[in-house]
């Protein structure tokens, strides 16, 4: 090539280059951006061998600037399945860091019953490698109270977070609570008898002592309902059939708390939980 | 000093190649005070013989003793100054790095190591690039280098494989008069070179290989009588080619 | 003894002075200095764990840069290869192939333990201004002790390492099958602990004793699980350090491993031509 051609076809190439990138880059700025899915968490865990944590870490900043750069509007079905994954691999890879949990807590549930029960999973990972935290049991007993209506479950990990160093008493007042939604009335009864035993403060020891003497109503309904088992062989249909042959009259527990029948389970449901304003957990 | 007997030496198969004989019952002496060379085509068996000598390689069979020992052991290398063909250093070390090393290794005090150096570097004009790095060396510097680390501790026995190897005229001559120099002292001296003319003029004996066989053991004047030539570089031509016809 | 100390250390000496002088190991070094400092940019990522991702990453690049030193640095040192024949100087020396070994792992491990402990300042430097940068809650704690723990745990698992690339060198000629033979150990050394969780965990549910257990268990003794020398998550949470028994088998343990590999490194070149 002819010394005097080679500069102005250098810039040609580096305009050309140019116009070719800004083409690119216009285009991909109007696609949403893509996750794909980490490879295996096994395979990273092995092939990573001493940098395991710090790939775990990675995974958890992938998504985390993935959830930061999210569309608004857009159905999370779509990325849904891949950062669920990134959460799974990051807590494989490193199951002492926390804010995987954290951010998987913060965006999984929000999505599906799915992807709540699929949050738990990741969740009990930290449980068990946190034995400390009682931060990670609290958020799987939310998802299992909240998403998947599963009370008796939440309480299950209320009552784990509750026993961890520095617990807040509420988390062994939760647990009780929804034991007896559950419908294990008697063991929220014992809960609750512990609690007011123990109590010190002397409005908490109130509130106990008014949601006791609910619970113990509830008891007798309890009581009335296994006689009548016992005498019919099935369960009542409704409640008003315990009366007036068990029960002089259905006991009346609130203002907090309202019967719930579904036969064969009787629960103590807090009628605080839910309001006009907030919308159903189920989706 | 130096007892070749009866040495086998073959290298094993590789994936492309079959086993090679290197030596075949190949026996020579060294006594002390005299000056050997080692003759041959390329793959005669010159460097595998210094190698064997240097405890590099193992014999197949057959024995090989210097000064009464075997070359297994280590101490035996106190005594010895070699020289390798080819000059290999870790490329960013210094040549008194490498002489402080050699001297070390050979038990020397710190002192004598250090003034052995300066003779030594003086002598082959290396003073000035002491604490150059020996890559920045040319080919010339790193023989010269090569050879204050062999001298160093004052060795009787010189084990110099290929000494003139890519020397020039002026850098041949210097090692020449090195080496002659060095047997005027008495030392004993074995060395492998394809230059015939400078093997004629330095050596009391020579041993001729070819393709791991010996063909001749004596002083060169004697081959070329051997031979029926005025030269030694003539003789041991005509040496080569009587067998290569024979085969 | 002392003789042989003298030409151990001579030659250890010799590949430290040549490690030192390398444009390419400086190099290494700037990088991992650099990598440690971007320990600075790395915890603006982290939301709330800061302090445990912060001293995983120095740690991690730290173990990086060991990794590279090892994997190019040193198989180029120790390999035999046709092109350098720098043992042939060496040798021609009076130091046995036994001493040439320790020499060379002595020389090697001191620039490990150079390189290591530059890291390790810096990397305390780092965790001590992040620590100053951020609010308590992010980096409640942090224990000199695992810290210091960690870096020597790092460097033992190098030394393994290094006692495994001499004695490959010693089997195999040349500097690329002893790279890839090398990384294939550590392969299978990241790779087996896994593998001995899955069957585990098969064992578990299926309620049997699998024949696979104890022959992984075996293998374990040769590719060494390297995650016990790993007390990266101590350094900024409450996990108490191991007791000292503890402690003393797994370093114990190390340092009759590196012995061992040492041992059949000397007696392979010991018997092996060098050529």
């Amino acid at each position: 090539m002819k010394a005097s051609l080679q500069w102005p076809f250098f810039i040609l190439l580096l305009v050309c280059y140019g116009t070719l990138f800004s083409l690119q880059e216009n285009r991909f700025s109007k696609v949403d951006q893509q996750l794909s899915h980490p490879a295996p968490p096994k395979i990273q865990k092995a092939a990573l061998g001493y940098l395991r944590q710090l790939g775990g870490e990675m995974q958890f900043i992938k998504a985390s600037v993935f959830c930061g750069g999210l569309r608004p509007g857009r159905d999370p079905k779509e990325y849904a399945e891949p950062l669920a994954r990134h959460f799974a691999a990051a807590v494989t890879l490193h199951p002492h860091f926390i804010d995987s949990y954290f951010l998987c807590q913060a965006t999984l549930p929000y999505i599906s019953n799915e992807y709540a029960k699929y949050t738990n999973t990741i969740l009990a990972e930290g449980i068990a490698a946190l034995p400390d935290n009682l931060v990670l049991p609290f958020f799987a007993g939310f998802n299992h109270f909240y998403f998947l209506s599963e009370p008796l479950e939440a309480a299950r990990l209320f009552r784990l977070a509750a026993q961890r160093l520095n617990a807040p008493p509420i988390l062994e007042h939760l647990a009780n609570i929804l034991t007896a939604e559950g419908g294990n009335i008697h063991a929220a009864l014992i809960g609750l008898r512990n609690m007011h035993a123990a109590e010190k403060d002397a409005r908490r020891k109130l509130m106990y002592a008014e949601e006791i003497a609910a619970f113990e109503k509830a008891a007798t309904v309890l009581n009335a309902i296994k006689h009548y088992e016992q005498t019919t062989g099935q369960p009542p249909a409704r409640l008003e059939n315990l009366v007036p042959g068990y029960l002089t009259a259905l006991p009346n527990v609130g203002p907090i708390f309202k019967l719930e029948w579904q036969p064969p389970h009787l629960g103590v449901i807090r009628l605080a939980r839910r309001t006009a304003a907030q919308p159903s957990p189920k989706h | 000093m130096i007892i070749f007997n009866n040495i086998r030496k073959t290298y094993p198969p590789e994936i492309t190649s079959s086993p090679q004989v290197a030596l075949n019952d190949v026996s020579f002496s060294l006594t002390n005070g005299q000056t050997l060379g080692l003759i041959g085509a390329n793959g005669a068996g010159k460097s595998t013989c210094i190698k064997l000598l240097m405890d590099f390689i193992r014999p197949d069979s057959g024995t090989i003793s210097l000064q009464g020992r075997s070359p297994k052991s280590p101490e035996i290398r106190k005594h010895i100054g070699y020289l390798p063909e080819l000059a290999n250093f870790p490329a960013n070390l210094t040549a008194l790095d490498m002489l402080r090393f050699a001297g070390a290794t050979c038990g020397m005090q710190t002192a004598a190591i250090r003034t052995a150096s300066e003779k030594w570097l003086r002598r082959l004009g290396l003073w000035e690039d002491r604490k150059r790095p020996l890559r920045n060396y040319s080919k010339g510097m790193q023989q010269r280098a090569n050879f204050a680390i062999a001298l160093l501790n004052d060795p009787e026995l010189l084990i110099l494989d290929e000494p003139m190897s890519g020397l020039d005229p002026i850098g041949r001559a210097d090692i020449l008069a090195l080496i002659a120099d060095l047997k005027a002292q008495g030392r004993t001296i074995l060395f492998c070179s394809h230059i015939l003319e400078d093997v004629d003029r330095l050596v009391d004996r020579v041993v001729v290989l070819h393709k791991g066989q010996k063909l001749f053991e004596g002083p060169p004047r004697s081959l070329a009588e051997q031979q029926h030539c005025p030269t030694l570089v003539e003789g041991y031509l005509d040496l080569v080619q009587q067998v290569t016809k024979n085969d | 003894m002392t003789d042989t100390l003298c030409r151990i250390t001579a030659l250890a000496r010799l590949v430290l002075l040549d490690g030192l002088r390398r444009h390419a190991l400086m190099g290494l070094i700037a990088l991992s200095v650099a990598t440690q400092t971007g320990t600075l940019l790395f915890f603006d990522f982290i939301p709330r764990d800061i302090g445990r991702a912060s001293s995983d990453f120095i740690l991690s690049m730290a173990w990086l840069s060991g990794f590279i030193f090892l994997f190019f640095h040193g198989v180029q040192v120790i390999a035999l290869d046709e092109e350098r024949k720098v043992i042939y100087s060496l040798l021609a020396r009076p130091i046995s192939r036994g001493e040439y070994v320790v020499g060379i792992f002595a020389g090697l491990a001191s620039l490990l333990l150079l390189l290591n402990l530059i890291l390790c300042g810096l990397g305390y430097g780092s965790l001590m201004l992040i620590k100053q940068m951020v609010k308590p809650v992010y980096f409640s704690q942090f224990h000199l002790d695992p810290y210091l723990l960690s870096w020597f745990g790092l460097f033992s698992m190098e030394l393994m390492l290094l006692a495994v690339i001499l004695l490959f060198s010693g089997l195999v000629r040349g500097s690329f099958p002893v790279l890839l033979i090398s990384l294939s150990f550590y392969a299978i050394c990241s790779g087996l602990p896994v593998v001995r969780e899955a069957v585990a965990q098969q064992t578990a549910q299926n309620k049997e004793v699998s024949g696979l257990s104890p022959i992984l268990q075996w293998m374990t003794a040769v590719f060494p699980d390297f995650d016990r020398l790993d007390f990266k998550n101590m350094i900024a949470s409450a996990t108490p350090i191991p007791d000292a028994t503890l402690t003393l088998i797994n370093f114990g343990l190390t340092l009759s491993y590196v012995a061992i590999f040492l041992w059949l490194a000397c007696i392979v070149y010991q018997r092996r031509d060098l050529q």
